[in-house]
C-alpha cells in the first residue's frame, strides 16, 4: 500500500508530511517520558531489596534506567527489521495481486502503540530513501496510512475489542487478528480518499476496489500478526500490551 | 539474556529478509494493480534516485543475488537506524534526569 510520487497532489501529500511530523513528534515525546516516568517505580522496588546492587541507591538506580532503555532499544529495532524483512515477503491474493504483511498492529501489540508509531516510521523512511518502495514526498502520506492509522488506530481497535473482556489473554488473538484485519482495510480507505482527494482517481471507483482488494489482504495481515504473536508468547517474550503498569497514559 | 532473545528475532530477520523474501510474489500489490486496472499506474514517478531501487542492489547483475543483498542491508539499516534513534532519545533523558537528581 505504499504511495509512489506522483499518486498525490502537493497539497494533499503536504498536508499529510505535517500530519505525519506532528505525529512521530508526538510519539517521540510519550516515548521518551515514558522513559521518566519509569523512575519511582523503580525506586520504590529497589527499596524493598537493599541487597540489590549494593547499597548506594542512587547509583544502582541509574543503572536501572539505562537496563531498562538498552531493553527497550534492542526490542524496537529488532521488531522493526523485524517488520521491514516481513514487508518484502508478498503473498499472493487473488487474480495477479499480491499483498504483504505491514505489522503496524503487531508492533503496537509488542512495543506499544508509539513505540509502534515510531517503528514504523523507520521502516517507512528505509523503503522509501534506499529502496524506492513509496514515494519520498508521499513518505507523510504513507506513515499517516501505515504509522498512524495502522499501528497507533491498530492499538485502539485492539483496545476496543477487550474493553469487556474479562481475561485479556483468552481474547488476545482473536483481537488481535480482527485489529491487524481492521487496520489494513482502514489503512486501505485512508488511502483511497487521499487519492480521490488528489483528483487522481474519483473516490466512487477507487473506494470499492481498495477495499475489497485490502479485504483479502488485511486477512492475511491477521493470520501473519496472531502466528507471530503466538511463537513470542510460547517463547516467553514480553509483550508490552501484557505489561501491567504502563509506560505511558494512552 | 533478554538481549540475546530479541537478537534472535534479529538474526530470524537477517533470514526472512535474505533468504524468504526470495520466494516473494511478485505480482503487484493491492494499490499498484489496482492502479494499473484504473489507469493511474502511469502517474506514479521516482522522483528522487534510491540505492537499492526495486530491492535490487545496481551493482549486482545476479538478481536473486541482489535481491538478498538488498533485504539483508536493508533489515540491518533499519536495525541500525532505530538503534540509533532509541540511543539518542534515552541519552537526552539521562542526561536530563542527571541534572534533576
Amino acid at each position: 500500500m505504499h504511495i509512489p510520487d506522483g499518486f498525490l497532489n502537493n497539497g494533499t501529500a503536504g498536508s499529510l508530511m505535517g500530519a505525519a511530523v506532528v505525529a512521530v513528534g508526538f510519539a517521540i515525546k510519550k516515548v521518551r517520558s515514558a522513559f521518566l516516568e519509569k523512575v519511582p517505580v523503580l525506586k520504590a522496588r529497589l527499596a524493598t531489596f537493599p541487597d540489590f546492587g549494593g547499597g548506594g541507591s542512587e547509583m544502582s538506580f541509574q543503572n536501572k534506567l539505562t537496563k531498562y532503555g538498552k531493553e527497550k532499544m534492542w526490542k524496537m529495532a529488532t521488531i522493526g527489521s523485524l517488520i521491514f524483512s516481513a514487508q518484502m515477503v508478498n503473498f499472493p491474493v487473488s487474480n495477479g495481486t499480491s499483498g504483504h504483511l505491514l505489522g503496524g498492529v503487531l508492533a503496537a501489540l509488542i512495543l506499544g502503540p508509539f513505540e509502534a508509531i515510531l517503528v514504523m516510521a523507520a521502516v517507512l523512511s528505509v523503503q522509501s530513501f534506499a529502496f524506492g518502495d513509496g514515494g519520498v514526498l508521499a513518505l507523510g502520506a504513507n506513515i499517516f496510512n501505515m504509522a498512524v492509522f495502522g499501528a497507533l488506530g491498530g492499538y485502539y481497535y485492539f483496545k476496543f475489542l477487550t474493553k469487556n473482556a474479562k481475561d485479556i489473554k483468552k481474547v488476545f488473538l482473536k483481537s488481535a487478528f480482527v485489529a491487524a484485519w481492521l487496520s489494513v482495510v482502514f489503512a486501505a480507505i485512508a488511502t483511497s480518499i487521499e487519492i480521490a482527494l488528489s483528483g487522481t482517481k474519483a473516490l466512487a471507483v477507487v473506494l470499492p476496489a481498495m477495499t475489497l482488494t485490502h479485504i483479502a489482504i488485511g486477512f492475511m495481515e491477521g493470520v501473519i500478526t496472531v502466528v507471530i504473536l503466538s511463537i513470542l508468547i510460547k517463547k516467553n517474550y514480553k509483550l508490552e500490551i501484557f505489561n501491567k503498569e504502563k509506560a505511558y497514559e494512552e | 539474556m533478554k538481549n540475546n532473545k530479541w537478537g534472535i528475532v534479529f538474526i530470524i530477520s537477517i533470514m526472512i529478509g535474505g533468504a524468504l523474501s526470495l520466494f516473494a510474489s511478485s505480482s503487484p500489490d493491492g494499490l499498484e494493480k489496482i492502479a494499473e486496472e484504473q489507469g493511474f499506474l502511469d502517474k506514479g514517478q521516482q522522483l528522487f534516485a534510491s540505492i537499492m531501487p526495486d530491492y535490487q542492489v545496481p551493482a549486482i547483475h545476479s538478481e536473486i543475488i541482489g535481491a538478498s543483498i538488498a533485504g539483508i542491508v536493508g533489515t540491518c539499516i533499519v536495525f541500525v537506524l532505530l538503534f540509533l534513534a532509541g540511543k539518542f532519545l534515552y541519552q537526552i533523558e539521562i542526561d536530563k534526569s542527571n541534572k534533576e537528581f
